[in-house]
């Protein structure tokens, strides 16, 4: 059991929620994550908006912890990995490439609406790109908006955050794991991302939120 | 030998007027060259006098002027528009070949462009225009024959980040334009010599003062209840009186009707409908937070006379002059003396009529506050603007902007910027700080990789990056939207706006009250929430909430009610003779509160032990208060004690025991060690980072929204929380952070005004008094601390229970 996770049926899938903001399917020995931004401060900065460094080599080495933690076979980022419509800068580049070499097992990027085109993501190596991935019974995308009514499906771009407490003041929002229809949306994998409020309305919606390191048990509309 | 008469002269001839005094004045003093500060109130001409300064000199030169002269600078740009007719009348009259011509943030791209081409005789901007302008590269010879500046209302930008704006506009133009003249127009302040140092920066000692002794008539009427509590409990939303009030509407052509907030507004528009249905097509409502076609209709409805009333907050404090409006019906305290009579102002503005005020309590101890701020107008003591002092965001903002137009000397722009009254302090660490943090994100050790703005060579600062040019530009100003969802019909049109934390507790299907409609949630997406009318009869819907604190009694207005209670003021008024009976009970059980002594109550209850403080320091000073002595009375482990605060005094309420000893309350109230105590009980990080959102979007690292440009923005738009987490984390040593610590001090906390009454207080001498049962000035202290921990049903319960209880006890005490 990895601290702080929590084990769900999903459409007849045993999932991990990691409390780091992945899912581990053990079945198939993939991890996969969402929207980690990968160059949003470095894309801030090229439009002459100060924002320092730190982030950046901070979530690679995430991902490399939660690799080595799980013995993962493959990983899976179901969109969002970059942050820049345009050409990678020069120096992201070399980082990310080094990384790519670096890494034990193969990684597929579901392409999201942040990525670049994979015209210009064709120059790294070992990252293979689709526009979306279907794996064992389970679609990967990234948009929940574009997935099939009643199909297993887990994607990213929302960034959900769910509101806690605050029958008096204003709560807290929380990062978490959203469940709604067939889909699963992860929350977002970067430090330096934010995120929105979901709606949890109608009878198949449910929220586990990460408090203090913890997936908790779903909150569900009332 | 006569001389030919001015502009100004003809003019007045014309109209068969003759000038005050204060406009001779100004006009003497403009031909000497002088800048100044005009003080006078609305309404008597003001206008003309700084205007036909300039006017004058045009129109007596040997060869009428072609290039810009004068630049007219209004907080509002609703007001633009109406400025420029005035000060074109005038000019038709006189047959004079002079052009005046605004541009605002609502000028058409069109009009736009056409001014860049050629300024006019006399423009009319903003803060942020203007800021914008300087960014432009043939501004500098434009401008360099401009001969006057004109600040209208300045009190109203001083002490705001606009107000620093604008003196570093002023600097700038003044090493354009070295013979320029600054005049400033500002109403009634209590710092009237901070407004014109301020305004006139290095050069404030040449300056000239003028003042207007002339007054418009004021008459100040209170609604005295019939019935009046002996125990006033603030909860309760005091709409007893709104029949009398519908009444009151119906005396006057047309009315304003002033609320605190915009909750208030929304239930006063609703409970006046419900008290006169008539009304319902008759009275409208205008808040910030209503949609601009809304707020504009309610405005035409007043400058027709369409309209019997508009119900209102602040957001018509300032405006166009409405004509018609007879009267002003300000309902609760206004919490100061300056807002009182800026808001008696709003009537009688057709020539000879009065300025006519009613107020309406809605609890008790509003109506003393009532005559206690007439008390204060009599005297003339009005509150005073407490400056900003170097805020660096906005430096960071200026700095680029300065160096977009032209590349700038170093230590010559530090001295332009120096010049100013704002960053007359500025030291050069943080001179070097924005320097760095505008070039390459900070020095050697700090620089942000791949970061590039301003180009720092050689001494020199330029900034020539096209696009970051651009980006910059859309960002000039210091005003801050909201984050908001946009309530909107299912056609699209929109409604205005609410806080995120409301709608969200909606269900779909759910009634609620805003801009005066009822209406329904069908469903929250994006950030829009789509609404439709609300089919369901006769229910009361939900009437929207929106945060922020309310405003706490000024200093000034709170001693001025301090002064009532100490007898030292006799002028016999309505007002407080009606709540004789309340103090009445408050000197047998207790003694009445002054601000010469501390008086100190100490009683029990149910709920346990309670201590009340009587400051009168006003809610925000007073929660601050509280909150330290509940830190320090319990060595860091507040949690068993709980606060409470009013704007009269705080209470401190534990199961434990409270003591009532002088000298261990002297010790928990002590100023020094001030600043440190209240980081550790304070929240100040989490009060920060919400801070953080105006700094950084002043500082450019929040990008405003533009509607309709907010394609290809997507990229850079992030939170300012999160910000917040990063700089934390990875420049803490960043000065904005610093900065928005210091703004929520002053701002959120009022850390001066809290200084000061912690010193005043450690030379007062206590009264300490042990209550057998709560007095009418502390009971609403004991409800609130009610309100805030149980049930709003129990504690209504309790609370009745309680009243009962003391309004017994009172009959019988008065009986005696």
């Amino acid at each position: 059991m990895i601290a702080g996770s929590l084990a769900i049926d999903f459409h007849g899938h045993e999932l991990i929620l990691h409390p780091e903001g992945a899912v581990w399917w053990p079945a198939s020995g993939s991890l996969i994550l969402s929207d980690v931004h990968f160059g949003k401060s470095a894309t801030f900065r090229a439009h002459g908006i100060p924002v320092p460094e730190g982030v950046r080599q901070e979530d690679l080495d995430r991902i490399d912890r939660l690799i080595a933690q799980l013995d993962a076979q493959s990983l899976h980022i179901v969109g969002d990995f970059l942050h820049s419509n345009a050409s990678i800068p020069a120096p992201l580049e070399e980082e990310l490439q080094g990384w790519l070499d670096r890494l034990p097992c193969e990684v597929t990027l579901i392409l999201g609406n942040h990525d670049p085109s994979p015209a210009q993501l064709r120059s790294l190596d070992g990252l293979r790109c689709l526009d979306q991935e279907e794996k064992s019974g389970i679609t990967l995308i990234h948009d929940p908006a574009d997935a099939q009514a009643g199909r297993p499906t887990i994607a990213g771009h929302l960034h959900p955050l769910c509101r806690i407490g605050g029958k008096r003041g204003p709560g807290i929002r929380v990062p978490g794991f959203y469940l709604w229809n067939s889909c699963l949306v992860l929350p977002a994998f970067g430090t330096f991302t934010s995120g929105s409020l979901v709606e949890l309305r109608g009878p198949r919606c449910a929220f586990h939120p990460i408090i203090d390191g913890k997936v908790q048990r779903a909150i569900r509309p009332k | 030998m006569k001389t030919a008469p001015t502009a100004a002269e003809t003019f007045f001839a014309k109209r068969q007027w003759k000038p005050h005094d204060f406009q001779l004045e100004t006009w003497q003093a403009y031909r000497e060259g002088r800048s100044g500060l005009l003080h006078a109130p609305t309404g008597l001409g003001k206008t003309l006098a700084v205007w036909m300064g300039p006017v004058n000199e045009s129109l007596g030169a040997p060869r009428i002027p072609t290039s810009c002269q004068v630049l007219w600078i209004t907080p509002l740009r609703a007001l633009a528009k109406d400025t420029a007719r005035s000060l074109q009348e005038p000019l038709d009259e006189l047959d004079a070949p002079l052009e005046v011509a605004l541009r605002t943030g609502d000028t058409s791209s069109y009009r736009k462009a056409k001014l860049r081409e050629k300024l006019p005789f006399a423009l009319v901007t903003t803060p942020e225009s203007l800021s914008l302008m300087l960014t432009y590269g043939d501004s500098r010879t434009k401008l360099s024959k401009l001969k006057c500046v004109v600040v209208d209302e300045w009190h109203e930008l001083l002490g705001t980040k606009r107000g620093v704006q604008t003196e570093l506009c002023l600097a700038r133009l003044k090493q354009w334009a070295p013979d320029l003249r600054v005049w400033g127009v500002s109403a009634t302040l209590g710092n009237l010599d901070e407004a014109k140092e301020s305004l006139h920066g290095a050069r404030h000692k040449e300056a000239a003062f003028v003042h207007s002794t002339m007054r418009k008539p004021l008459r100040v009427e209170t609604m005295i209840p019939r019935e009046i509590d002996r125990f006033p409990w603030a909860g309760h939303l005091g709409i007893r009186l709104v029949k009398r009030v519908a009444k009151a509407l119906h005396r006057a052509r047309s009315s304003l009707v002033f609320t605190n907030t915009r909750s208030q507004s929304e239930i006063w528009h609703q409970s006046l409908i419900e008290a006169d249905p008539s009304l319902k097509s008759r009275i409208a409502i205008h808040h910030g937070s209503i949609s601009r076609e809304d707020r504009l209709a309610a405005e035409q409805g007043l400058l027709e006379g369409t309209l019997l009333a508009v119900v209102c907050t602040s957001s018509l404090d300032l405006g166009i002059d409405f004509a018609p409006v007879e009267q002003v019906i300000q309902i609760g305290s206004p919490k100061g003396v300056a807002r009182l009579l800026q808001r008696a102002g709003r009537s009688g503005h057709q020539p000879g009529k009065a300025s006519r005020l009613l107020c309406i309590p809605t609890n008790a101890m509003e109506l003393l506050e009532f005559a206690a701020a007439q008390d204060a107008l009599d005297a003339r003591e009005l509150e005073s603007r407490r400056l900003q002092e170097k805020p660096l965001d906005l430096l960071v903002q200026h700095v680029a902007t300065c160096a977009i137009g032209e590349a700038l000397d170093e230590s010559d722009f530090a001295a332009e910027i120096r010049s100013t009254h704002s960053y007359r302090k500025l030291d050069d660490a943080d001179w070097q700080w924005v320097l760095g943090f505008v070039s390459n994100g900070g020095d050697a050790l700090r620089a942000y990789p791949h970061y590039r703005k301003v180009e720092r060579k050689a001494g020199k600062l330029h900034f020539t990056d096209k696009r970051m040019i651009q980006l910059h530009r859309m960002n000039i100003g210091t005003i801050t939207s909201d984050v908001a969802v946009s309530l909107r019909f299912k056609n699209g049109q929109k409604l205005g706006t609410v806080e995120e934390g409301f709608i969200t507790k909606l269900r779909p299907g759910a009634p609620f009250v805003f801009g005066g409609r009822l209406l329904e949630l069908v469903r929250v997406r994006d950030l829009i929430a789509t609404v439709q009318p609300s089919s369901k009869k006769n229910v009361k819907g939900e009437v929207v909430i929106w945060g922020g604190s309310k405003m706490p009694l000024s200093t000034e207005l709170a001693h001025a009610v301090a002064r009532r209670l100490n007898g030292q003021v006799d002028t016999p008024r309505a007002e407080v003779e009606a709540v004789s009976e309340l103090l009445d009970i408050q000197a047998r059980w207790s003694s009445v509160p002054t601000d010469s002594v501390l008086q100190v109550e100490h009683a029990l209850s149910r709920q346990g032990e309670h201590l009340f403080f009587y400051t009168f320091a006003g809610r925000l000073v007073n929660e601050g208060i509280g909150t330290l002595a509940a830190h320090r009375l319990t060595d860091g482990h507040p949690q068993s004690v709980q606060v409470t605060q009013n704007d009269y005094g705080f209470c401190l309420t534990s199961t434990g025991k409270l003591p009532l000893d002088e000298a261990r309350l002297r010790e928990i109230l002590r100023p020094e060690q001030l600043l440190d105590d209240l980081l550790k009980c304070l929240n100040t990080h989490e009060l920060a980072r919400r801070k953080f959102r105006e700094v950084a979007r002043v500082a450019g690292l929040i990008q405003q929204s533009q509607p309709g440009k907010r394609k290809g923005m997507r990229n850079i738009q992030t939170s300012a929380s999160l910000l917040y987490e990063v700089f934390t984390r990875y420049d803490p040593d960043n000065l904005l952070l610093d900065q928005s610590k210091r703004e929520i001090l002053e701002g959120q906390l009022e850390f001066t005004r809290m200084q000061e009454v912690l010193s005043a207080m450690a030379d007062k001498s206590y009264r300490l008094i042990e209550l057998e049962r709560l007095t009418p000035m502390a009971f609403p202290l004991w409800a609130e601390r009610l309100h805030s921990t149980i049930s709003t049903k129990d504690a209504l319960t309790l609370m009745e229970e309680m009243l009962a209880e003391l309004e017994r006890e009172a009959d019988k005490s008065l009986s005696q």
